[in-house]
């Protein structure tokens, strides 16, 4: 189990120490935990969790640990007529599965392996008539799917394309906006962190930020540390890892990551290590899983942590490989 | 569910001895091979076959049942039973007894709930005066525009369809309640409630509304989920927002607030109100000052960051030195005593104060 400590958030405790060796092991073995029915019942999120692997080992500075041939293959496998990819061999494309995808290929440079094309005329489909865009041909909108449009649009530098109505894109985000200055999934909506990140992200990928309260936002998302040093989503709510990275990235983008008190951040991250297996869970004493270790390894990252990889708040990707492809300086 | 009473798993029935089960092609050296559990495998093996076939018919559906029962965050299968109940012209307000016992079950799929949504907007489209109108259909490609919809005009409806109209929002408000009760912020359960007052259009069911979110802010004034309810009701519902109703909230907020003045729900919606409404927040400046006497409400940080704000605007609106200084000490109360975890974020509003600029 981990080695939490409730009370070890005293100033005079060490910092624990962060366990690269083991969290490698722990992704690289994610595949061989086949006797497990939860790992098939995540089928449809497995190019999800491939990327929540191959990115926190690109974070960890271990981006061989994965046979990167094998996983371009699957991938191809996971791309449909329509250029959308599906969670899964057979499974139906989804923008969530498809972005994951993109981002992948991006990381390893091998665009070069799919059909680029088909996928922006994907993305393009998805987009409604009020400027949002559906996940799927099935029409469920939220502005998770927002953010996957535009994030993946931009990797591929096709926010140009003329069948796109951007400006209706932002004016639905700003219809999200809350009066505590948060963004929910829908106008309306409550304020949550992790939607406050997809639009956030999404309006800084568009040039668009002026339409964000940035002090009344800050104060919010600096509102979401609690006195343990952990992060919630919404007011009264449990502090989960997940939130280092939803809260931090929204304020390194407005500028002000500052706000937070990234020691006891760093701690809580850190306590919530599972020292025996690697891997970490979303809070201190929990079963570990690839998604919360994605996201505490990339917290950690941003909040400058020795020894790793520095990562991209807006792509949620090695900042190297945002470089090598030109978009680090729109931000 | 129906699969788990059963004894003999569906596969080995007499009506499915003419499917060839596909079991799923990895290709060679797989990333990720098989090792599914039997149940599991078997089960997505047939549902390969029955789908690759494209088949319709009553099997399929119940087929599609049972993945669902094993795995609901599968999202295809969801689309396939959506094509199946179209194909055979199922019974939605059947499908919808289904829903809400899977609901009961997987409160937080996303699926599930959009599902629900597809299906009543379907079941809806009766409802409007022209029957021509599609704004949705079980194909899922129409409803893509959430927000674009047309809502039910139930104003210009007749009584008995307004009969109708008012016990279709009253079963899936209920539904939603019933989620609500056991997490009262599930945020599929909030999203899907919003939809159906918007969808349905003015009618009574919006005052109810507000009676809903009491109660639920009297069982638990923390549910922060309830007051942004709140805000949507007043700020998105058929009422215009007179001044009637502002001093009605303010007046309501205040209450909660000081019964628990360091609960940061009711503190942001107060402020929403008075911007949303334009009217200043120095409006409160008494109220607050009152509540320092409280020793409670001392330690409160949202009770000093509000006085922080008003006194800041005083400053620079009135050019006050007292308000100034006032506005100060706000700031370093809470840097240096109630709120220091956050204590960069206080220094720094202090370092703003110096920007405003006093007349003699």
């Amino acid at each position: 189990m981990s080695v939490v400590n409730d009370n070890a958030t005293t100033a005079e405790a060490p910092i624990p120490e962060l366990l690269i060796d083991l969290h490698v092991k722990y992704i690289q073995a994610l595949d061989t935990k086949k006797e497990d029915l939860e790992y098939w019942l995540t089928e449809h999120l497995r190019v999800n969790g491939l990327y929540w692997g191959a990115t926190a080992l690109q974070i960890l500075g271990h981006s061989d640990a994965l046979d990167q041939e094998k996983i371009v293959e699957y991938l191809v496998k996971c791309q449909h007529d329509n250029g959308g990819f599906g969670g899964h061999i057979d499974h139906d494309p989804h923008i969530l599965s498809t972005l994951s995808a993109v981002q992948v290929l991006i990381t390893y440079d091998r665009l070069d392996a799919i059909n680029e094309d088909k996928v922006v005329d994907y993305i393009v489909s998805l987009q409604n008539k009020d400027g949002s865009f559906s996940g799927d041909s099935w029409g469920e909108t939220d502005t998770r799917f927002i953010f996957c449009a535009v994030n993946c649009l931009s990797l591929l530098k096709r926010l140009d394309d003329k069948r796109l109505d951007i400006q209706k894109t932002i004016e639905y985000i700003v219809r999200c906006r809350n009066f505590d200055g948060g963004f929910g999934n829908a106008p309306g909506g409550e304020s949550h962190a992790a939607q406050v990140y997809v639009c956030v992200g999404a309006l800084t990928i568009l040039g668009a930020l002026n339409h964000v309260d940035v002090d009344q936002l800050g104060w919010w998302l600096s509102e979401r540390q609690l006195k343990n040093g952990g992060l919630n989503g919404r007011p009264e709510k449990l502090e989960d890892v997940c939130y280092s990275w939803w809260v931090l990235s929204s304020l390194s983008m407005l500028r002000r990551p500052h706000w937070i008190d990234s020691e006891k951040l760093t701690r809580f991250i850190l306590d919530s290590q599972d020292s025996e297996t690697g891997g970490i869970a979303d809070r201190p004493g929990n079963m570990p899983d690839v998604f919360h270790t994605n996201f505490g390894i990339c917290g950690l990252s941003l909040l400058g942590h020795p020894g790793l990889v520095a990562v991209d708040p807006v792509y949620c990707m090695p900042r190297h490989v945002i470089q090598r492809i030109g978009l680090a300086e729109k931000h | 569910m129906e699969y788990e009473e059963e004894t003999v798993p569906f596969y080995e029935k007499p009506e499915w001895s003419d499917v060839v089960p596909i079991p799923q092609d990895d290709g060679p050296n797989p990333l990720v091979p098989i090792a599914y559990t039997k149940e599991y495998s078997t089960t997505m093996d047939y549902f390969r076959a029955i789908t690759r076939a494209q088949e319709q018919s009553e099997r399929a559906l119940e087929l599609t049942e049972i993945v669902i029962g094993l795995s609901p965050s599968h999202y295809t299968v969801w689309h396939y039973r959506q094509n199946l109940l179209k194909a055979l012209n199922k019974d939605l307000n059947k499908e919808l007894e289904w829903v809400r016992n899977m609901i009961e079950e997987h409160p937080k799929s996303y699926q599930i709930w959009h599902h629900r949504q597809v299906v009543v907007e379907h079941n809806s489209i009766q409802l409007l005066p022209h029957p021509s109108d599609n704004s949705a259909s079980l194909t899922g490609i129409s409803t893509s525009d959430a927000t674009t919809t047309l809502t039910i005009p139930y104003q210009v409806l007749d009584e008995n369809q307004k009969q109708t109209v008012r016990d279709t929002v009253r079963l899936e408000l209920e539904v939603i309640a019933e989620t609500l009760l056991e997490d009262s912020k599930n945020h599929h359960a909030w999203s899907y409630r919003q939809w159906v007052l918007s969808h349905f259009g003015p009618g009574p069911w919006w005052e109810e509304e507000l009676e809903y979110i009491d109660d639920l802010l009297t069982v638990d004034v923390r549910n922060n989920s309830a007051w942004n309810q709140r805000f949507f009701v007043i700020s998105q519902g058929p009422s215009v927002l007179s001044e009637d109703i502002v001093d009605r909230e303010v007046a309501y907020a205040k209450k909660k607030i000081e019964r628990t003045p360091s609960n940061e729900s009711p503190w942001t919606y107060l402020a929403g109100v008075l911007n949303k409404a334009k009217r200043p927040l120095p409006e409160i400046k008494e109220f607050c000052e009152d509540l320092l006497a409280l020793p409670r409400a001392n330690f409160s940080p949202h009770l000093h960051s509000t006085l922080l704000d008003i006194y800041e605007q005083e400053a620079k609106e009135q050019k006050r030195a007292e308000s100034l200084e006032r506005a100060k000490e706000e700031a370093i109360m809470l840097a240096e005593k109630v709120d220091t975890i956050r204590s960069k974020y206080w220094n720094w509003r202090k370092s703003q104060l110096k920007s405003i600029i006093l007349e003699a």
